[in-house]
């Protein structure tokens, strides 16, 4: 436990060099492989696998799959946090629960959040989500040490909502959701060293998403977020966009 | 005059019988994959490089009560078969290996029973590896030159020449830069194809959180060259910063000091008022006016 | 006995004997506070699940009716502390309801907020860490509604330090021991001194100064909560003004509703008059009317925008499922107040009452016996004696109409005669109004979807509505228990304004009570 807290604390840094290197966590969803996990037949396994690493409460979802439309028809996208750089979240937040870290992720400090709910209704990408009820602890979840990197067991009237695996990125490993892809569309980027990767392959971050037009979801608002997508309908496992 | 027609096709049959001698033969490779609600049997269809390949899928669901129709879709090759289902229970697709490597062919037709492990996969070996004509073995070369400056662009520079010192022009190149996060792997960073002196060029940003930058070069081999790979190291002169934070759009002067400012002076207006109330009371002595009655 | 010293004798008769009925009704109101803290218990042991507030609408009665709440405050003060800088005579006998409303108002709105919060056990988190996040909206309020609050209490008290004093010259043994303490205390030795009469003039005048730019702060800053955000409905740059325009003019209805009651509870229509209505009601008027502006120019431009959630905003409250809220709100809770304040005042709609068809029972009778058959020959079967053409809305829709538009004009003698009446309708109406607009711009802009979303509905579970019918009765209870301890209407004043006419003014200036010889301090 206290060798968790520790590489936590130190924020996803590492040496290299003379210099500190401090990642900055970013996320890109390719929707060219996304197919809603339709031609699996299953619900969507990103959501799985996050509601799973996180023993979210029944009616939580930290990221969720949606349908929208664009020309060509029906796509799906998941929908994360956004870890925006200019969260409208964090600056509303009257205690300072919620912050964001050095790595750049937006997290949610339940042991000080007084459940205003001025942050849910702040947020432009409706991520966030707020623990009306007592959230059942099941066996496994209540050993853990609580901290806002891995905020379990969930606390009663608080908000809480994705925080890129913090817990999970920090010691080198994938988010739940982009290790639970099983089209692997999900990659977990950096952007001070400017690498990518879903798991199976490592890009380099700025030629994927210049290469094939990543965009960020309403980028006009300006909140600048830290999740990029690159437009598709599935197409990479033969879905027909109108279907 | 007469016979000039006679000497075209003859010579049209010696042409033929001289292609047929001088080009390697295109052998017909014939494949039967049962399709069925378990999967494909068999799973993985071995092939050679630029063979002319036919397989034929066999409707494989006929025990089923209903009717299970598949159709399926060759991945890199963008190839769909026509359905099969009980109507139709054989169909065959045709099509020429052009590249070697494993393609992934899955039905997309939604069908019951079917799941994501019931991918099958096309395996093309390298014609070099099979090939009637033995590939010429290939030497490839890797020169890089690192950024002077930290953040700019490094060359890539690779070379590739069959054994025999003769340089190869017009194949392409791969450049490869290992990285990681999560794993460790080979970032593609470019391709080119080589020059009349067998030169290759990219120039690309370094990046990563390594000083020392292992890259490579590949290249595939084709049918008259045998594939080659090349390594050398990126040695950098400082990391380079891929990220800055952008300032934040704030209204100039307002801050939290102009809160307080007019809070405490409201604050303070209160006190003067309650200094004013809470000094009411008086000794009676000091009240000469009480003399005064208001009138009834 | 002059008018002051019989309203002096009428108010302390009330506050040494109260009338029969008050025990009934603070039980009553203290039986409903009771049963919507039950109510809040049980969503405090279970949590705000017991609500009908959900992820897509996490806000919703509570904090509707603090915004409510914080408006009703604004009518004391603000109002008050105008007329009085303004040395608007006819004031003196309303300021102390008002200030009393805005107290009130703004102890049962701010705890509303506690109410809505998940965790109300951390409420002191907001001083512990919140100074170091002064760039929440949330922080403003709390800073801007504690300032008001305190203030509001400072600019009650001054006015009533005179009054104490008299209360405690002149109740004595009438009242039991702890309310003599209590008059004692707080009179602060007052005895009527030039020197008490300075410092309370100036403590007066410089708290009715501050008081207006912190009344405009607060609602300004309750706007900010919303206008802050990305949200669309709320991201307008129009919301200060229209929250604090919205803020008055549902406070002077307030105040026209307390002076109504209060009239009628304790007999004050000698002092209470016509006249302070009719002034009150002009002031209704245009703030009224700048409020209808408001609401124009938002929602014009609003449909101006090209964008899809603001069409989807717009479409949700003109013609989806908030329009059964909206219409009756712009109807029912602006142009038809306007209308109540407005037509008793046109002379020439006296010669109506000429006309003789122009009699609303006859009309009335007429239309209900119409709506009566339509209703009966739809509830018949078919085959009935009532002629199929009579059961159709289609065929009597105009003769309705036609019969209510001559119902609204036979109804304005009838106002113009009882312009009292009319102008409490019209309050009352403006405050329900007023609830339902906050309840528009909470639920709707929360309700459009930003990601795509299916419907987002909100329904209240009784929890919410027993925690706001309680909110209520504690405001009336609350209300009912100053005015039963203090005179609900500044003595002082009042007999100040009667001296002055009396005497020449350059003798007089200010006379707040002075105690009698005898009098204790």
């Amino acid at each position: 436990m206290t060798k968790l807290a520790e590489s936590w604390a130190a924020g996803d840094k590492r040496a290299v060099g003379q210099g500190t290197l401090t990642r900055q966590w970013a996320m890109v969803i390719d929707l060219r492989k996304c197919e809603g996990c339709t031609t699996i037949d299953k619900p969507p396994q990103c959501v799985e696998a996050c509601n799973r690493a996180h023993y979210l409460p029944e009616g939580q979802q930290w990221i969720r799959v949606v349908v929208e439309r664009d020309q060509r028809g029906s796509f799906f996208r998941p929908i994360p946090c956004m870890q925006c750089e200019n969260a409208p979240c964090v600056q509303v937040c009257p205690v300072g629960a919620t912050y964001r870290n050095a790595s750049g992720v937006v997290l949610v400090d339940n042991n000080r959040c007084i459940g205003c709910r001025l942050c849910m209704a702040a947020c432009p990408y409706d991520v966030r989500v707020f623990n009306w009820v007592r959230p059942p602890t099941p066996p496994e979840a209540a050993l853990v040490r609580y901290s806002p990197e891995f905020p379990v067991p969930h606390r009663k009237g608080t908000v809480s909502k994705c925080m890129l695996c913090a817990h999970r990125t920090a010691h080198g490993e994938l988010p739940a959701c982009a290790a639970g892809c099983p089209m692997k569309a999900i990659y977990l980027g950096d952007l001070t060293t400017d690498v990518a990767t879903n798991g199976d392959e490592v890009l380099q971050l700025s030629t994927f998403l210049s290469e094939n037009h990543a965009y960020r979801y309403r980028g006009d608002l300006g909140t600048r977020p830290r999740v990029y997508y690159i437009p598709g309908h599935g197409e990479a496992f033969g879905r027909r966009p109108g279907a | 005059m007469k016979r000039a027609p006679l000497m075209v096709v003859a010579a049209g049959a010696m042409a033929l019988v001289l292609s047929l001698l001088v080009l390697p033969a295109r052998a017909l490779e014939r494949v039967r994959v049962v399709v069925s609600e378990r999967g494909f049997d068999p799973p993985v269809v071995e092939v050679t490089e630029g063979e002319l390949v036919e397989i034929t899928f066999v409707y494989g669901d006929s025990h089923l009560p209903q009717d299970n129709p598949h159709v399926i879709f060759i991945e890199g090759l963008r190839l769909e078969s026509p359905q099969i289902s009980r109507a139709r229970p054989e169909v065959a697709v045709r099509f020429t290996a052009e590249q070697s490597g494993r393609l992934l062919f899955k039905c997309t037709a939604y069908c019951t029973g079917h799941d994501r492990l019931q991918a099958g996969y096309l395996s093309v070996r390298p014609a070099s590896a099979a090939g009637p004509v033995p590939a010429v073995a290939t030497v490839l070369q890797l020169l890089a030159a690192p950024p002077d400056v930290p953040g700019a662009k490094a060359a890539l520079r690779a070379q590739l020449s069959s054994d025999d010192g003769q340089p190869v022009e017009g194949v392409l190149v791969r450049f490869e830069q290992q990285a990681a996060l999560v794993k460790t792997g080979w970032a593609p960073v470019g391709s080119a194809r080589t020059d009349p002196r067998g030169v290759a060029l990219i120039e690309y940003a370094p990046f990563g959180d390594a000083l020392r930058v292992p890259a490579r070069a590949v290249f595939e081999g084709n049918v008259r060259y045998q594939p080659a790979e090349a390594r050398a190291v990126l040695d950098l002169p400082a990391l380079p910063s891929w990220w800055a934070p952008v300032a934040e759009v704030r209204v100039p002067v307002v801050g939290t000091w102009l809160l307080w400012l007019v809070v405490s002076a409201v604050w303070l207006t209160f006190a003067y008022v309650a200094y004013q109330v809470f000094t009411l009371p008086e000794p009676r002595a000091a009240a000469p006016e009480l003399r005064r009655r208001p009138p009834r | 006995m002059s008018e002051a010293r019989r309203l002096e004798a009428q108010l302390l008769g009330v506050l040494a004997r109260p009338p029969r009925w008050y025990p009934f009704i603070v039980t009553l109101l203290a039986g409903v506070v009771a049963w919507a803290f039950y109510a809040w218990t049980v969503q405090y042991r279970i949590g705000l699940g017991v609500t009908g507030m959900h992820n897509r609408v996490p806000w919703g009665l509570y904090i509707i009716n603090f915004v409510f709440l914080i408006g009703i405050s604004h009518a004391g003060t603000l109002v008050s502390a105008i007329l009085r800088i303004t040395a608007a005579e006819w004031r003196r006998p309303i300021t102390r309801m008002a200030e009393v409303i805005t107290v009130v108002a703004l102890m049962t709105g701010a705890l509303m907020v506690m109410v809505d919060m998940g965790r109300p056990d951390r409420l002191l988190y907001l001083l512990r860490y919140g100074f170091g996040h002064l760039s929440s909206p949330i922080l403003w309020d709390v800073l801007s509604v504690a300032t008001y609050l305190t203030g509001s209490l400072i600019y009650l008290y001054i006015p009533l330090i005179p009054d104490l004093a008299m209360l405690r010259d002149r109740l004595g043994p009438k009242v039991p021991g702890w309310q003599q303490w209590l008059y004692r205390t707080l009179a602060m030795g007052w005895r009527g001194t030039p020197r008490q009469r300075a410092r309370l003039e100036r403590a007066l005048t410089v708290m009715a100064l501050l008081i207006i730019p912190i009344a405009v702060s607060v609602h300004t800053v309750v706007s900010f909560v919303f206008s802050m955000t990305l949200r669309v409905g709320w991201h307008s740059s129009i919301f200060g003004p229209y929250f604090v325009v919205g803020a008055i003019f549902s406070g002077i209805a307030g105040i026209i509703t307390a002076m109504a009651v209060f009239r009628r509870i304790y007999r004050l229509e000698a002092w209470i008059t016509e006249e302070h209505f009719q002034k009150l009601g002009w002031l209704l008027l245009a703030l009224n009317l700048i409020y209808l502006y408001f609401t124009f120019s938002e929602y014009l431009t609003m449909g101006y925008q090209p964008d899809d959630a603001e069409a989807a905003l717009l479409r949700l409250l003109f013609i989806g499922p908030y329009g059964k809220i909206f219409w009756p709100m712009v109807l029912g809770g602006l142009v038809a107040p306007a209308l109540l304040v407005m037509v008793p005042s046109v002379p020439a709609l006296r010669s109506l009452r000429t006309v003789p068809v122009l009699r609303p029972v006859p009309i009335a009778l007429t239309a209900a016996g119409l709506l009566t058959t339509v209703l009966l020959a739809r509830g018949m079967p078919q085959a009935a004696i009532l002629p199929a053409w009579l059961a159709s809305w289609e065929t009597l829709r105009w003769p309705l109409l036609g019969l209510g538009a001559l119902l609204i004009l036979s109804l304005v003698p009838v106002l113009q005669a009882r312009r009292v009446a009319s102008l409490v309708t019209a309050s009352v109406l403006v405050n329900i109004g007023m609830w339902l607009k906050r309840y528009l711009i909470v639920v709707p802009s929360l309700a459009v979807a930003q990601t795509p979303f299916g419907a987002i509905t909100y329904r209240p579970t009784w929890v919410e509505y027993s925690i706001i019918g309680g909110t209520f009765a504690g405001f009336a209870l609350l209300y009912l228990v100053f005015s039963r301890l203090f005179p609900i209407v500044s003595l002082w004043e009042v007999r100040e304004a009667e001296d002055s006419a009396i005497r020449e003014p350059a003798d007089v200036g200010t006379r707040p009570y002075v105690a009698p010889a005898g009098g204790r301090t």
